[in-house]
Order: structure tokens, then sequence, then C-alpha cells
């Protein structure tokens, strides 16, 4: 995984371990597929099947959340929470107009992914850890899902537990690997240089998708202002009266109404 | 000089596009299969660049770039319905805002940061016209007059179209607008039963044959109906109007219960799964009722009894068979693709009728081409190992299905529309019902309650399965299901859907290597062959061989089967 997580403690004692459960999903997709790209696009075949190799294991590892998303719904929320892909844009996991490979050369990229895997794997052993303080709710929860869906592949916690240290075995490969990879082929000061600024950025970038209550009172203000200076022009809006019709000509074919 | 006209469909649904060039079909692409985001309705910037690189297309040599709608129109509606009362609305009012400067509008905007080309070169389709264009192009003769519906869930501020296309002339007959949608009323269902708008419709379909419709009255007196061959519900039902993220209200909750979740689908014997199927089986009933009012209807009005029906809701292929089965009509073409995704096709072909009139291009079902010169084939090597045939191609494949094998294909010429019709296909035979179960279920990890489609040459069709003449060229591209007869229930049980229906499709000497491997594996007894789409639920289809590679290995699926060979997947 190498983009933002909202984490943190309150998600997981209020709700959620499935609004977790589905921003790591999500994560860990947009990962998968960025790797992917990358190695469709790179060069060098050996790097190719690398990052071929760490794009199954996200895709993996998507996997075990998507299917904890479903197993962690309980029966008498409200709220639900699904996978649905095309939120990768929407929460900001990736760009809309390139991937990563496209924006970054190949040394910048690997430090990236250095840099935000080692992130990645802090905040996994920070849920781990959270998910042992909270052990006998989680535990609870499992209880519930083992015995309602026994069919299901997650058996026991303990399952669930292996499967993240797995996980964080992995994300530290991952990091450990690309770092080496740029620390071999960027210059000391420019790798240092790069390192510093994908920390620092990826913090920002944490600080800001994490912003959700600031972000909820600014579009409760932004909207009233709106409201209260287009009301007045609603009926300029009403196209009911503008004919639709099928003109074979450049002109009609060239307006957007 | 080669000269090009590309049709672009995107901001809500699957984006794609469409290649035009002399009055050809060259190719379709979704954005989703080049970036792997399920459902990427962004503008398709990855596809447009793969395709100018592609075919190496020069700004000079476009004659015309076309978007399948008026953005304007399609935005105004919603904000217009929002404004109307904007306290209540108040999140709707905000989103749209937000897509004054993200959505559609900003079309040509997004356009211009890969192509330079001059705006009057940009052209804007009416929404429904893409559709219905979409729709005359896979029709059996376009010379033919036809009743045109397009039905979907909002589209230029529009829910639904009547057309009527006489020569040369395509006629507006009626249009119903927003919010009276059945499109939109499908999908408020299709939500509460806990499935994803615009992918799940086609399982709440699925899911409908396994209930009793026990609300279908109630829908039809109370949420929706048809008055003066109007659409019209009631709008305290739902909250698409009001919500971006929600489509039904607390009324509608209070009525039909707790929103389904994935979870309770696993277990058929559940009063849950009993609960949820009703409700499905009454929406899709309903569904089928309000459409047969509409069209018998208008073919009374029109006399015209060759329909064409396009637009999302044309997706749901029970409502097709439905249809085709009317008394009131004479012919049926459904689209390949008659959502949104397909509507590239249509925008395209109005580009290339306003710049040589009414004018449609060769018919082409498979226009797609390989997108493997990345690959370098050392690294292909080192993905896949080709095996050494002692005989043809079909012998080897039909002997692997006959010792159970799965088989994943990856056939040059892609297939137009959502549906895998062989080329990007996991197939297996039709008869063994461990193996057609082990791909639905463990492999493509399907809902149980969908059923898998069949494949077999078009000779054989009637001794399975029974249809109405003038409607079948659709199943060349599984535009609807077909009643299965008794043969086919007691030989083939995996291939038919609880309701004893079947999405078929047939395959005509057009096909030559699936034609000549049916006719192999009927030596065998196996006449039918199980085909489903070439992913993970959940993933696009594949694009190139890097996502086969990755696809077969988290299927765990050994044997590729390309246009110059077999191949075995490797370690890496």
């Amino acid at each position: 995984m190498f983009k933002i997580v909202n984490f943190k403690k309150r998600n997981v004692k209020g709700l959620p371990l499935q609004k977790v459960c589905l921003d790591f999903a999500l994560a860990e997709f947009s990962s998968a597929i960025e790797m992917l790209y990358a190695s469709k696009k790179v060069d060098n075949p050996n790097l190719a099947i690398g990052f071929l190799k760490h794009s199954l294991d996200e895709y993996r590892h998507t996997n075990f959340f998507k299917k904890l998303i479903v197993e962690s719904d309980k029966s008498n929320s409200k709220e639900v929470l699904k996978f649905v892909p095309r939120l990768v844009y929407s929460k900001g996991f990736i760009n809309e107009n390139r991937f990563l490979f496209d924006k970054m050369k190949i040394n910048e990229f690997s430090v990236f992914i250095g840099v935000n895997e080692m992130q990645a794997l802090k905040i996994f052993e920070k849920f781990r850890d959270q998910n042992l303080r909270l052990e006998d709710s989680i535990k609870r929860e499992l209880d519930n899902i083992i015995k309602e869906e026994s069919d299901h592949s997650l058996n026991t916690s303990s399952i669930f537990i292996n499967n993240l240290s797995n996980l964080i075995i992995d994300e530290e490969k991952h990091s450990r690997l690309a770092l080496q990879f740029s620390k071999k082929n960027i210059k000391k000061m420019k790798y240092k240089l790069l390192y510093f600024k994908y920390l620092i950025s990826n913090k920002l970038r944490h600080f800001v998708a994490n912003s959700e209550f600031t972000k909820k009172i600014l579009s409760y203000i932004i909207v009233f202002f709106l409201i209260l200076l287009t009301f007045p022009l609603k009926f300029a809006l009403n196209t009911k009266t503008i004919s639709n019709g099928f003109h074979l000509d450049k002109n009609d074919a060239n307006l957007i109404l | 000089m080669k000269k090009y006209i590309i049709g672009i469909s995107a901001y809500y649904h699957e984006s794609s596009i469409t290649l035009l060039s002399e009055n050809k079909l060259l190719d379709y692409i979704k954005e989703e299969e080049v970036t792997r985001v399920k459902g990427d309705y962004k503008f398709p910037f990855q596809t447009l660049k793969l395709i100018i690189n592609k075919y190496k297309i020069k700004n000079s040599q476009i004659e015309a770039i076309v978007f399948y709608e008026k953005p304007f129109l399609g935005w105004s509606a919603i904000t217009y319905n929002a404004l109307s009362s904007p306290i209540k609305k108040w999140k709707m009012v905000l989103n749209q805002f937000q897509k004054f400067w993200t959505g559609s509008l900003s079309f040509s905007s997004d356009l211009l940061k890969i192509i330079k080309i001059p705006k009057k070169k940009i052209f804007y389709c009416p929404h429904h016209i893409s559709h219905a264009l979409n729709g005359i192009y896979f029709t059996s003769n376009q010379k033919k007059n036809f009743l045109i519906f397009v039905i979907d869930g909002i589209g230029d501020g529009e829910t639904m179209s009547i057309f009527k296309k006489i020569n040369n002339e395509i006629i507006t007959e009626k249009k119903c607008v927003y919010p009276h949608s059945i499109g939109l009323f499908y999908s408020t269902f299709t939500q509460f039963l806990g499935f994803n708008v615009n992918e799940g419709e086609s399982k709440v379909m699925g899911l409908a044959s396994y209930g009793t419709p026990i609300f279908k009255d109630f829908i039809l007196n109370k949420i929706i109906s048809i008055k003066n061959d109007e659409i019209l519900i009631d709008e305290t039902w739902f909250s698409f109007t009001s919500e971006p993220e929600r489509s039904y209200s607390e009324k509608f909750e209070n009525k039909f219960g707790k929103p389904g979740k994935l979870i309770d689908y696993s277990d058929f014997k559940s009063d849950e799964f009993a609960r949820l199927a009703n409700i499905a089986a009454s929406v899709q009933s309903a569904t089928e009722e309000l459409i047969k009012i509409l069209i018998a209807i208008f073919v009374k009005k029109t006399s015209i009894k060759n329909i064409i029906f396009s637009g999302g809701v044309g997706l749901n292929s029970r409502v097709m068979q439905i249809v085709s089965e009317m008394n009131e009509i004479e012919e049926l073409t459904v689209p390949a693709s008659p959502g949104d995704a397909g509507s590239s096709l249509g925008a395209a072909i109005y580009g290339n009728m306003v710049l040589s009139n009414f004018k449609f291009p060769e018919f082409e079902l498979y226009p797609g081409k390989f997108y493997n010169e990345n690959i370098q084939s050392n690294i292909f090597k080192r993905l896949f190992k080709k095996i050494e045939l002692n005989n043809g191609i079909e012998d080897a494949v039909a002997d692997l299905i006959q010792k159970g094998n799965i088989i994943a294909t990856f056939i040059n010429q892609r297939e137009f529309g959502p549906r895998a019709l062989g080329s990007r296909s996991l197939i297996c035979a039709g008869n063994q019902n461990k193996v057609v179960e082990k791909l639905n279920i463990e492999i493509k990890k399907r809902e149980k309650f969908r059923p898998l489609a069949p494949m077999i040459r078009d000779e054989n069709f009637d001794k399975y399965f029974s249809c109405a003449n003038n409607s079948k060229h659709n199943l060349l591209w599984m535009g609807m299901t077909v009643d299965v007869k008794e043969e086919m229930i007691n030989k083939y049980p995996k291939a038919v859907h609880i309701d004893h229906t079947s999405r078929v499709q047939i395959i005509n000497k057009y096909n030559d290597l699936f034609y000549s491997l049916l006719l192999k594996l009927e030596q065998k007894d196996v006449d039918i062959l199980i085909n489903t789409s070439f992913n993970i639920a959940g993933d696009p289809m594949v694009f190139d061989f890097v996502d086969c590679y990755t696809n077969m290995k988290r299927m765990d699926i050994q044997y590729l089967l390309a246009d110059n060979g077999l191949y075995k997947i490797n370690s890496i």
C-alpha cells in the first residue's frame, strides 16, 4: 500500500472496523493497479516482473480487506459500506489524469514506493495493535461472524491476526526492495531529498484526508452562499422548453445545449 | 491520409471511446479495461492516449471528436430540480456545483489536455440520440423503419425518449424528463438490495427469479406508474433528487424493511434471502409491466412494429425477452451495449452523419485489436509457455475441456459491449456440473444465485432453446434471455437459470474458432460450452497479456487460448 488511509483511534472505537477496512482495501487496490500499470510500462524485464509480483501481493491484500468489510458488517448496522473500485478517484487514492509511473521517473517512483510502503507498514502495525487492545470486541465480532457464516474462509480471529502479520511482512519487503533499488541508482544527496520530500508530503496528505470535520463545515458554508447566489437564477436553468431533436447540422453539433 | 472520428462517453457510467475511420468501426475501448478500475467513469484520459499512440493519429487527421451528450442540459436539469427546494436538497445543490467544475461540462477542457484541436471539431450529440444510433447500428437492416425506445436513468435531463426512424429521418415521438425515470427507479432498488448502482442491476434481475413479486401491485399503484403515456414516480419514496449517495427515502425503508447486505445472499434458505428475493421479483415484474405498457401504447399509436430498445434498461435481458415475445411487435433489436458505455459508438456515428449525411459505418461486432506492443517478447515468455501441439489447436482445447479444464481465451478482435463473446472469456464444458459450479463460485466469485451463460452453434439452437425468430440476431451478443427446453434442463442444468431461461450466445460460421471448437466438442457429446467473462467479479475484463497473467494467477487458471497457440502459465 502506498496511499493515504484515514486511520485514527476514534474510527476504530466508534464504528467501524468496516470503515477502516474499506479505506485499507481501496489503498491496497490503488497500489495494485499502479504497480500493474508500471509493470506494463517499464522497459527492464526484471523490474516488470518485480512490479507484477508486487501488484499480485497488493491484490491479495485487497481481497483480505474486502472480505473483512463483508464479514464485519454488523447485522444491526444501518450503514452499508461497500467496496466500489471507482472510489479510488473520489477518495483521492489515484490521480484521474495519469498514473504515478507516468508522472515520475523510475528512480523517483521507487523512492515514493519505498517511503509509502514504510508508512503503510507503520499504519498496519498500529491497526494490529489497536485490534489487540480492542481484542474482545473484535473477537466477539469475529466469533459472531464465525457462527453465522461458517462457510466463509475467515474462521478464527487468529487467522485474522496471521493474515495481517503476513501482510505486514509483505509491506516490509516492498519498502525494503524499493528503497534498496533507489539507493543503488540515485546519488546519496538526491535520494535523501526525495526521501524527505515524500515523507513530508505524505504526512500532509494524511492530515488533509483526515480533516473530515473541517471539510464538512466548509461545505455547509459554501452551499449556503451558493444557494443565496444562485437561487434567483434558478429559472434560467429550466431547460424543459429547449428542443433537443435530431439535427444533422454542424452548428447545432457544436452546442453544449 | 486517413481521417478519424472519435466518439466519447464519460462522467457517469463506464467511460469509453469508439474510433471510426473511412466508415469502418476500428476500435472500441472502455477506460476501465485500461485503468483496471471497474466502472471507471472519469474522462478516458488513458484510453485516448492509448488510441492516439496505437493508430498514430495526428491532430490534423481528426475530423471530429463527439461527446455523447449535451453537457449543459444534463447538469441544468438536475440543478434546476435541486434548487426547487434548496434547503431539503442542499446536498444535491452542493454536488451539482462541484460537478460544474468536474462533471461533463469540463469535457472540452479535459479533452484539450490530451489533444489540441479547434473547438469547432468538438461535437455534442444529444444523449438519447447517441443511444438511438447505437441501436440502429445493430439492426439486421438499417434501411427499415423503426420505433426506437431509449429508456435509461437520465441523460440530458431526459429519462425516456421514443423516436420514429423513417427513411433517413429520426423524429421525436415522446420524451419524459427527470426525475420520472424507470432507470433510476430500478437503480434505487438495486442500491436498497445491497448492490452497487450501475453494476448490480443484473444481479437484481438474477435474484428476482428466486422470489415472488408480492409488492408488484403496490409498486405500480403507489411508487411508479404510466399515466397518459407519461412515466410518473412519487418522489417521496426516493432520495436521489436530494442526496447524491443514497437513492431511497425513509418512507421507502419503512415499507420494505432493512436494506440488503451482501452477506444476506450467502444462504438461499434463509428468511432474509427470501425477503430480498421477493423485493427483487417485485421490482423486476413491475419494470416488465411498465415497459410492456409503453411499447403497446406507442406501437398502436405509430403502427411501427419493428422495435429498437436502447438505454441502460436494455441491459435487462429478461425484460428484453418479454418484449420480444409481445404479440404487438414483429422484430426486436437490442444493441450489444445498450447502456452509456456503448453510446460512444452512437456519438461517433452522429459525427459521421453530421459530416457525411445519414450514413452508418459497416457492421463489426469484434472491432478491438491487440494491445500488446509494450509487452516485450521476453517478458511474455517468462509469463507463458507455448504448448507444442501434435494436432490442431481445436483438438487440443477440446481434449483439455473434456478433461474438466477451464480455458481462458485471449483472441485478437475484442468483442463490443459488456458481455464476453469468446475473445475474452473463460470457457468449460456445459455438462460438467462440478466444473461449472467451481468456475462460478470459487473462480469468478460470483453470487450463488447468478447463472452462467451457454454458448452453442446456431444449427443446434432449436434443440435446446426457443425464441421469437425475428429477434434471434440479438443472441449473437447475448442481448436477451430465452426459454430453455426440457432437454437443456436434463443435460445442462448448470447453464439454466431457476426460471428456466438462459442468456445464450449463438455461434455462426463468422466466428470460425469457436464454431470449429464446438464441432470438435460435439464429437465428444458436448454441444454447449459455458462462457463467462475473463475477469474476477468486481474487476474489468482483461485487456492485454499482463492482465491475462494476473487474472489467471489470481483465479488459478492454467491454460490460455490465443490466436497463435495454446499457452500454459509460468511461475514468476
